[in-house]
């Protein structure tokens, strides 16, 4: 970049002389195209195949049925629910494996319930799978009809305590967490373009 | 009315009188001859990255920003989150496009738009359409402002109906008006230091305090309304809201860095590279935004509409009243105070740019233009002065004098307004081949269809077009802005048969660096 700076002068007079060859009814007067104009070797066009970057947020964001939904939500700061939530069911185990009734219809496709409800006994968030499994005496979880309305836990090993079984809770919809996400992503690839075309 | 929160009127009385001292002590500050319209209008043009990002961010989020986007989230739910999107697109649209503009104006001097677009296109009345845009576009924005300075008095309890209602909000007018006056725009970039500093402690503060009251993240949102958690899906034949969705960023975002106030506070900085800076670092704001937006979920969540203490200030401003419920819900008082002191701060700066970027239009581009040409330096700058005091003070008496609800329609049809200056602007930061009077008779088709258009469907922000049976409803301004375009490229060519070109002051060289 250096050397093409101090050489610019030169550069700059060829390019004049050329131009001023060209036929005059070219330079139309107020056209942008002006063959009698010192064209600026020094500094050209400010366009760079960087600035393609810059066109992603726009598809990102502009193609609204990408987005609008609410899963895969993000689980942020999930605490116990408090005792007046809508989709909660209560029970108090003492030394129980269960199992205990969901008792809330449960919409999801598929058979991986991990997602699907959560176990909290006392404070403690159980793991599923781990702690605690899911079925149904109706059949395998993947091919009942949905919504499943008699699913039910049972206890890897046995619980005392109260337990709090909540089904189906939202967390952090795809449709907003994406959006955000996309305002972080938007100014790192303006922060690319703007190193990668800065002129040194 | 609710009764007076003593504490929280203690704190925003402190905080509102430590920025007025600011905004009079900022004459003095980066000192230059306030008698030159550039020195008390553009600062100078010596805004660094820094001071841009601050002037910039405390003029485009707006104190009416602050209480309209959540308030919306409250009553309507997901189409309130197209701010966020919005402000993703505008950033690289900032980056590419304004650097040339901040190049071509500080090579000639331009304080204006339609200074640039007089220069580039020869045509004086082609300059005072996007003049006029300009300045009828920003009133009721000014207007706004106000609104919601209004909401925040009423939630201190000390708002209310008359004359001594409307007293706190008269003498935080003539505040306005005076340091405005006084010191130009150093005023609103000083205070915006102040104000988005306090914006960005209230909320985070919101973001991690009111969750952990309300249960966590997931609480707030189960406790949305589901019809209110996503946008509607399209059924039949029609885009339905999602073409709503993406049309109301798109256009509110090509349309923002029209506004003179965008203008004003992006020519004031320092060099084209400030600005291009200023593009990956101003997303801040937005991630601030969407966190906002999602205030108005906690305040569902939260149930402050059902709750006695708020139903004064409820029934009298609507769902905008749910973010300073809300902060006065979770916080202490003295917090509280922190948090409206910073909305209401958060109204001054971009009421004082708005008033000194309408004063600058009118003076450079009528007053100079049409009325004094020969005016000194100092008659023009004192004329700015003038000027700015009007504006504000029609922005107050529209607030007092008439319903909220036409400040707001007025707002909606600004937007339409002032999205048909791009194509002289935008197009004309980059060609002259469009003719300036195919430019102007597009604006006009542009501003006098959409005006009917928004008059047509009750003041909405949406039209739905109709093609072969197929419903696209989408933002009107965007739609009107392809018609001025398609008349303004089909024109052009006619009137380039019909006479010569004026003549275009700048050279491409003009617009880099």
């Amino acid at each position: 970049m250096g050397a093409r700076r101090a050489g610019a002068p030169e550069l700059r007079l060829r390019r004049v002389n050329a131009c001023a060859f060209k036929p005059a009814g070219i330079a139309t007067g107020g056209g942008e195209i002006r063959m009698t104009e010192t064209v600026d070797l020094q500094h050209p066009r400010d366009w760079s195949w960087w600035y393609l970057l810059l066109l992603i947020p726009f598809v990102a964001v502009l193609w609204v049925p990408l987005y609008n939904s609410s899963e895969p939500h993000l689980d942020f700061g999930r605490q116990r629910p408090p005792a007046s939530y809508p989709r909660l069911t209560t029970y108090t185990v003492q030394n129980e494996t269960g199992p205990l009734k969901v008792g809330l219809p449960l919409f999801k496709p598929g058979a991986n319930y991990r997602r699907w409800v959560e176990v909290w006994l006392d404070d403690k968030l159980l793991r599923p799978a781990r702690d605690w499994t899911l079925s149904s005496p109706s059949g395998p979880l993947d091919t009942l009809p949905r919504p499943i309305t008699d699913a039910e836990i049972t206890f890897t090993s046995p619980r005392t305590g109260e337990v709090q079984i909540v089904a189906d809770r939202p967390g952090i919809p795809f449709f907003y967490w994406y959006q955000l996400l996309w305002v972080l992503i938007g100014a790192a690839l303006t922060a690319l373009v703007y190193f990668m075309t800065e002129r040194r | 009315m609710r009764e007076v929160n003593w504490v929280a009127l203690i704190v925003f009385v402190l905080l509102f009188g430590f920025v007025t001292w600011l905004g009079f002590i900022a004459a003095r500050w980066r000192r230059g001859d306030l008698d030159l319209l550039h020195e008390w209008g553009l600062g100078g043009r010596r805004f660094g990255t820094l001071i841009t990002w601050f002037l910039v961010g405390g003029d485009l989020y707006t104190a009416y920003t602050f209480v309209a986007v959540p308030a919306l989230a409250f009553g309507a739910g997901a189409i309130a989150f197209f701010a966020v999107p919005y402000t993703i697109l505008v950033y690289p649209i900032l980056f590419v496009v304004f650097p040339r503009l901040w190049y071509v104006s500080h090579k000639h001097g331009y304080i204006t738009l339609a200074d640039f677009v007089r220069g580039r296109f020869g045509n004086r009345w082609l300059a005072l359409a996007v003049t006029i845009t300009g300045i009828v576009a920003t009133m009721p924005y000014i207007a706004l402002q106000l609104v919601g300075l209004q909401v925040v008095i009423g939630a201190l309890g000390i708002g209310g109906k008359g004359m001594m209602g409307d007293t706190p909000l008269i003498i935080a007018f003539l505040i306005l008006a005076a340091f405005t006056y006084s010191s130009g725009l150093r005023a609103p970039a000083a205070i915006a230091i102040v104000k988005d500093t306090l914006i960005f402690v209230t909320v985070f503060a919101a973001i991690i305090v009111i969750p952990i009251e309300l249960g966590g993240y997931s609480q707030i949102f189960a406790a949305v309304p589901t019809q209110k958690l996503l946008l509607a899906v399209p059924q039949g034949h029609t885009t339905g809201a999602y073409s709503n969705y993406a049309t109301l960023a798109l256009g509110s975002a090509l349309a923002l860095f029209l506004y003179p106030h965008s203008v004003t506070a992006i020519l004031s900085a320092s060099s084209g590279r400030a600005i291009r800076r200023n593009a990956a670092l101003l997303p801040a704001y937005s991630l601030l935004l969407g966190l906002l937006a999602l205030l108005g979920f906690m305040a569902i969540a939260a149930g402050v509409d059902k709750l006695p203490e708020y139903a004064g200030g409820f029934k009298q401003f609507k769902a905008n009243f749910a973010v300073p419920a809300l902060m006065l819900y979770a916080f202490p008082s003295w917090f509280a105070g922190v948090a409206l002191a910073a909305i209401a701060i958060g109204a001054l700066v971009p009421a004082a740019i708005m008033s000194i970027a309408a004063a600058n239009l009118f003076t450079r581009n009528v007053y100079r233009e049409f009325w004094r040409p020969d005016s000194t330096d100092q008659e023009e700058s004192q004329m700015a002065k003038w000027v700015s005091l009007v504006v504000k003070a029609g922005a107050l008496v529209f607030i007092l004098a008439v319903p909220q609800q036409y400040a707001i329609q007025l707002q909606l049809l600004g937007g339409i307004w002032i999205i048909q200056t791009l194509p002289p602007v935008i197009l004309g930061l980059y060609t002259r081949w469009l003719d300036p009077w195919a430019l102007l008779i597009g604006w006009a088709a542009g501003i006098g269809l959409g005006t009917i258009i928004a008059v047509k469907y009750s003041f909405t922000s949406i039209w739905p077009v109709v093609l072969a049976g197929f419903s696209f409803p989408g933002y009107t301004a965007l739609y009107t802005l392809l018609l001025n375009l398609l008349i303004a490229v089909a024109l052009t060519p006619l009137f380039k048969t019909m006479k010569g070109h004026a003549k275009d002051e700048t050279v491409p060289a003009d617009y880099h660096a």
